[in-house]
C-alpha cells in the first residue's frame, strides 16, 4: 500500500514540476455568493488580528520575509481576488496557516524552529498553494453542500477547552477559527488529506524552482514534531496525514530533485532576519508554561553569537522559569504514557501545583538545585560582561528572592530600577517586589 | 383541520420561545482570604457569539465584538451599582493607541490563561486561593490604581427560528429548555498586587435577553452578588468577622501613582459611595477631609501628625447632603498636611464612622517617596 502511495506521489512530482504556479490550463476559479463571504470574512479576520495586537511587526523581519516570498512568487501576478501579505503571528505554537484572500501568517513559535531560509521558504510555499489552488474555498464550498453532521459550535468549543481565552499560545488559530467555521476546520483540523499532499508537493516544487533546496522541506517537517514538552491540542499536521507519510513524501521527492547533493545550511544568516521574533517567541513561551522550549530556542540563539546580554538573561529566565522541571524530557516522557501522563497532569494542575508535586522527588529537588545554579551562573556572567543591563539584576533579584536571599535580591531590585528606563512596563512590579524583600531582609515577613 | 391545529400551537409555542422570559443561574465562588473589591481595572472582553441552525453554527465576530463592548458596560454599570469604583477600564479602543499596553495585556491575559484551563474546570478551587496569576499583573499601570483586575469572558450560543421550532418539534415540553439561545458569563476579579484569583462570578442564562439586552439581564443578578461580597465595600469584613450588618456608606482610596520623589505634591483620591437609603451630611467637597480621621503612617509605621498650622482657615466648608446611591468624590494633597519628605515607604487610610457609630475604614494605600 506504501509502495503505491510512493509511486502515485514520485508520478504526481514529476507532473507538476515544470510549473511555477496554478496550471495554465485550469479554468478561472469561478466566485460565488459563499466565496465572496468568505472572503470578506477573511479580510474582516486581518483586521481582527491587528486591531488585537497579535501581528508582529519589525521591518527587518518583515523586509526579510517579503523577499523569501517574492522569491517564491516570482514574477507570476496573483490570482484574481488575492493580494499577497506574509505576517508573522504573535503565537508560540509551531505552525502557519493561509488566508484565501492571501494573507499567509507564520506564527513566531515556527520562525523560532526553522534553522534556516530554505526551510521558512518551504512552509510557505506549501502555504501558497493552498491559496493558489483555492483550496478554502473549495473546502468551503465542499462543507456547505453536505449536511451538516459536523457540529462547527462544539468543534470551537472544543478548541475553547484547549485554547482558553486570552492564550497566546493557539491565540492566532482561535482567532482564524471564531472568524468563519472553514477557517476553523482548516486551521485547527487541517485541509482535506489530498488537498495537504498538493500543498506539500507543488510547494515543494516552488521552492526548487526559487532556487532553494528541496530537502529543506523534509527537515522544516521533522521540526514540526519536535516533542519538548506537553502542548495543549496535538496540531493536526502529525495526524493528517500522517507526518512520517510527509516526511518520507518529501524525501522521495528530493532524493529526485538533489540526486545526492549534500544540504546547504545556512543558519547565521536566518538567524540575523528573525533573532528578535525568536526572543519574544521565548518570552512568550515563558509565559505559556514552555521554558524547555524556550531554553532551546535561546541556547541556539547563544551557539549562533555569543555574549549577547539579552539572549544569556532570557535563557537564565528560562531556567528559573524551569523550576524543578529537567531541561529535557526523558525517554519515559517521550514515550505516549508518559505524554498522555504529562498532558493529564498540565490540564488538572496549576504551575505551582506542578512544582510541587515535581518537587517531592529527589530528582524534582536535584533538578531545581541544578536549574538554579545554571540560572545563577547565567546572570552573573552577563553583569560582569554587561553591568548596566538591567534585565539581568531583575532576573538575579527574583532568584534570590525565590530563595529567601532578600538582601541580595533588594540590592539587585535597586540596581534594576537604577537602570531600567523611567517607563519600564515591570517598574511597578519590582517597587512591590523591592518593598517586600527589603521588608523580609529588616526581620520582617515577606509579603505575597 | 387538525393540521392546521398543529401549525398554530406550534407557532405558538415558538413564538413562547421567541418572547419568553430569560433564565439565570449564578454561581459564585470568594477566597475568604482575599483582599476587598473596592477600585476595579477591566480588561478587554472577551466574548464569542454563534448561531446555531438546522444544519450546524457558525460563529458571529463582528456580533461578538459588538456585545463584548455591551456586556462590559453592563458589569461595569453593575460594579458602581454595588459601589465599587472603575479605576480603569482598558478598551480595545484604548489599546490600540498604545502598543506598549497592549502588550503588556496580551502578556497579563496569557498569564490568566494558564490558570483558566484548571479554574473552569474547578471553580471552587478559588475558595481556597488556589489559582495565582502572579505578581506579573503589575505590568499593568492600572494595577497601581485598583485593588482589583476584572476579566470578562462570555460565550453565547443563538438558536436560529428554524433551529427553535425543530427543538419544539423534537423536545415537547422540553423544548422550554431547548429551544432557548444559551449564554455563560465568567467574571474573575483577580488581586492587582498578588495576582490570585479573589472571586469568580458564573451566570448561565437562558433566552435571548442576554444578547439583546445585557445590562437589564445580568443587572439583578450581578447586583445581588456584589452586595454579597460587598463590593465597594471590601469582601474581607464580611467573611472575617461574619454576616454584619451593611455599612450605610464605603470609602474607596486611590493613588495616580504609587512612588513619588521627595518634595513632589503627594495626592489621594477618595470616592465615598452613599450604600444606604438615607443621605448622608458631609461637608463641601473642597475641605471634606475634614469629614474624615485620616491615619497616616510613616515608613516606621508611627502615626504621623499633622503639620501644625498647615490647615487653613478655610476649614469647614458647607454641609451638603449625598443622596443614597450617589457618589462623593475628594482630591487631598497629603504633602500638604505632613512632613513626607523622608524618603521611605508610608501609608494611609481613611476612617469615618457610620449611622451605627462604627468605623467605616477605606483600603490602606502604601505611598513610596524617593530620593
Amino acid at each position: 500500500m506504501r509502495q503505491i502511495y510512493f509511486a502515485s506521489t514520485l508520478l504526481a512530482f514529476s507532473v507538476v514540476l515544470p510549473a511555477r504556479a496554478q496550471a495554465p490550463s485550469a479554468p478561472p476559479f469561478q466566485f460565488t455568493a459563499i466565496d465572496e463571504k468568505l472572503l470578506a470574512d477573511t479580510n474582516e479576520l486581518d483586521q481582527q488580528l491587528e486591531k488585537k495586537g497579535l501581528v508582529y511587526h519589525d521591518p527587518q523581519v518583515e523586509t526579510y520575509l517579503a523577499r523569501v516570498a517574492q522569491q517564491l512568487l516570482g514574477e507570476a501576478p496573483p490570482p484574481e481576488k488575492v493580494a499577497f501579505k506574509f505576517r508573522v503571528a504573535r503565537d508560540p505554537m509551531v505552525n502557519a496557516f493561509a488566508l484565501p484572500n492571501g494573507s499567509i501568517y507564520v506564527n513566531s513559535g515556527l520562525l523560532a524552529v526553522m534553522t534556516d531560509e530554505a526551510e521558512l521558504a518551504s512552509i510557505l510555499a506549501h502555504e501558497i498553494t493552498h491559496v493558489t489552488n483555492r483550496h478554502t474555498y473549495l473546502q468551503n464550498r465542499n462543507l456547505r453542500k453536505k449536511v451538516v453532521t459536523l457540529n462547527v459550535i462544539s468543534l470551537v468549543g472544543a478548541a475553547g477547552g484547549y485554547f482558553p481565552y486570552g492564550s497566546v499560545f493557539g491565540i492566532a488559530l482561535r482567532s482564524a477559527a471564531a472568524a468563519s467555521e472553514v477557517l476553523l476546520v482548516a486551521t485547527i483540523f487541517g485541509y482535506s488529506q489530498e488537498m495537504e499532499r498538493e500543498a506539500d508537493s507543488a510547494g515543494f516544487n516552488r521552492m526548487v524552482q526559487a532556487n532553494y533546496d528541496g530537502e529543506a522541506m523534509v527537515h522544516a517537517f521533522e521540526h514540526l514534531d519536535e516533542k519538548l514538552e506537553f502542548e495543549p491540542v496535538e496540531p493536526f499536521w502529525r495526524t493528517h496525514p500522517k507526518l512520517q507519510d510527509r516526511i518520507a513524501m518529501a524525501k522521495a521527492m528530493a532524493r529526485v530533485e538533489r540526486a545526492g547533493k549534500p544540504r546547504e545550511v545556512n543558519e547565521t544568516e536566518y538567524l540575523a532576519a528573525v533573532a528578535p521574533v525568536i526572543r519574544y517567541n521565548s518570552i512568550a513561551d515563558l509565559d505559556s508554561r514552555r521554558a524547555r522550549t524556550a531554553i532551546a530556542r535561546m541556547q541556539r540563539l547563544i551557539n549562533w553569537e555569543p555574549g549577547n546580554a539579552t539572549d544569556q538573561t532570557l535563557l537564565a529566565d528560562g531556567y528559573r522559569s524551569l523550576s524543578a522541571k529537567p531541561p529535557h524530557p526523558d525517554t519515559e516522557e517521550l514515550s505516549d504514557r508518559g505524554q498522555s501522563l504529562d498532558r493529564k497532569r498540565m490540564l488538572k494542575l496549576t504551575a505551582d501545583e506542578e512544582q510541587q508535586q515535581l518537587l517531592r522527588t529527589p530528582q524534582g529537588k536535584a533538578a531545581l538545585e541544578n536549574n538554579r545554579a545554571k540560572a545563577e551562573s547565567l546572570y552573573r556572567e552577563t553583569i560582569s560582561q554587561t553591568p548596566e543591563f538591567p534585565d539581568a539584576h531583575r532576573g538575579l533579584g527574583m532568584l534570590y528572592q525565590e530563595q529567601a536571599r532578600y538582601p541580595e535580591a533588594a540590592r539587585e531590585y535597586r540596581e534594576y530600577l537604577r537602570l531600567a528606563p523611567a517607563d519600564a512596563p515591570d517598574r511597578l512590579r519590582i517597587e512591590r517586589r523591592l518593598a517586600s524583600a527589603s521588608g523580609a531582609a529588616s526581620g520582617g515577613t515577606e509579603t505575597k | 383541520m387538525t393540521l392546521r391545529r398543529i401549525a398554530w400551537t406550534m407557532l405558538l409555542m415558538v413564538w413562547g420561545a421567541e418572547l419568553g422570559f430569560s433564565l439565570n443561574d449564578t454561581y459564585s465562588y470568594f477566597d475568604p482570604h482575599a483582599g476587598p473589591i473596592r477600585s476595579v481595572c477591566v480588561l478587554p472582553t472577551e466574548a464569542q457569539l454563534s448561531k446555531v441552525g438546522v444544519k450546524g453554527g457558525e460563529v458571529l465576530p463582528k456580533e461578538s465584538e459588538a456585545w463584548a463592548a455591551e456586556l462590559n458596560d453592563a458589569v461595569k454599570h453593575a460594579i458602581t451599582e454595588a459601589g465599587g469604583q472603575i479605576a480603569d477600564d482598558l478598551s480595545p479602543q484604548l489599546l490600540e493607541g498604545n502598543e506598549q499596553l497592549r502588550q503588556s495585556v496580551i502578556q497579563v491575559q496569557q498569564r490568566f490563561a494558564t490558570v483558566a484551563v484548571q479554574m473552569n474546570k474547578k471553580p471552587r478551587g478559588v475558595t481556597k486561593g488556589r489559582y495565582l496569576l502572579s505578581d506579573e499583573v503589575a505590568l499593568l499601570p492600572c494595577a497601581a490604581r485598583a485593588d482589583t483586575l476584572l476579566f470578562i469572558h462570555s460565550e453565547g450560543s443563538l438558536l436560529t427560528g428554524g433551529r427553535k421550532t425543530l427543538s419544539v418539534l423534537t423536545s415537547g415540553a422540553a423544548s422550554f429548555m431547548t429551544a432557548r439561545s444559551k449564554f455563560k458569563l465568567r467574571l474573575a476579579f483577580v488581586d492587582s498586587t498578588t495576582g490570585s484569583v479573589k472571586v469568580l462570578i458564573l451566570v448561565y442564562s437562558l433566552g435571548d435577553k442576554s444578547r439583546n439586552n445585557p445590562d437589564e439581564a445580568y443587572a439583578q443578578d450581578l447586583g445581588k452578588e456584589f452586595a454579597k461580597l460587598h463590593v465597594g465595600a471590601g469582601i474581607t469584613e464580611q467573611t472575617a468577622a461574619g454576616p454584619q450588618e451593611k455599612r450605610s456608606f464605603s470609602i474607596a482610596l486611590t493613588t495616580p501613582q504609587s512612588t513619588w520623589k521627595s518634595g513632589e505634591n503627594i495626592a489621594v483620591h477618595a470616592t465615598l459611595v452613599n450604600r444606604s437609603s438615607r443621605k448622608i451630611r458631609l461637608v463641601s467637597e473642597k475641605s471634606a477631609w475634614f469629614d474624615f480621621e485620616i491615619a497616616m503612617h510613616d515608613p516606621g509605621g508611627n502615626l504621623m501628625k499633622i503639620i501644625p498650622g498647615s490647615v487653613g482657615s478655610s476649614g469647614g466648608g458647607q454641609v451638603f447632603s449625598l443622596l443614597p446611591g450617589k457618589t462623593a468624590e475628594f482630591d487631598l494633597t497629603l504633602s500638604d498636611i505632613y512632613d513626607l519628605h523622608s524618603p521611605g515607604e508610608y501609608s494611609v487610610e481613611f476612617r469615618r464612622p457610620d449611622d451605627s457609630k462604627a468605623t467605616v475604614s477605606s483600603n490602606k494605600v502604601a505611598i513610596t517617596v524617593t530620593n
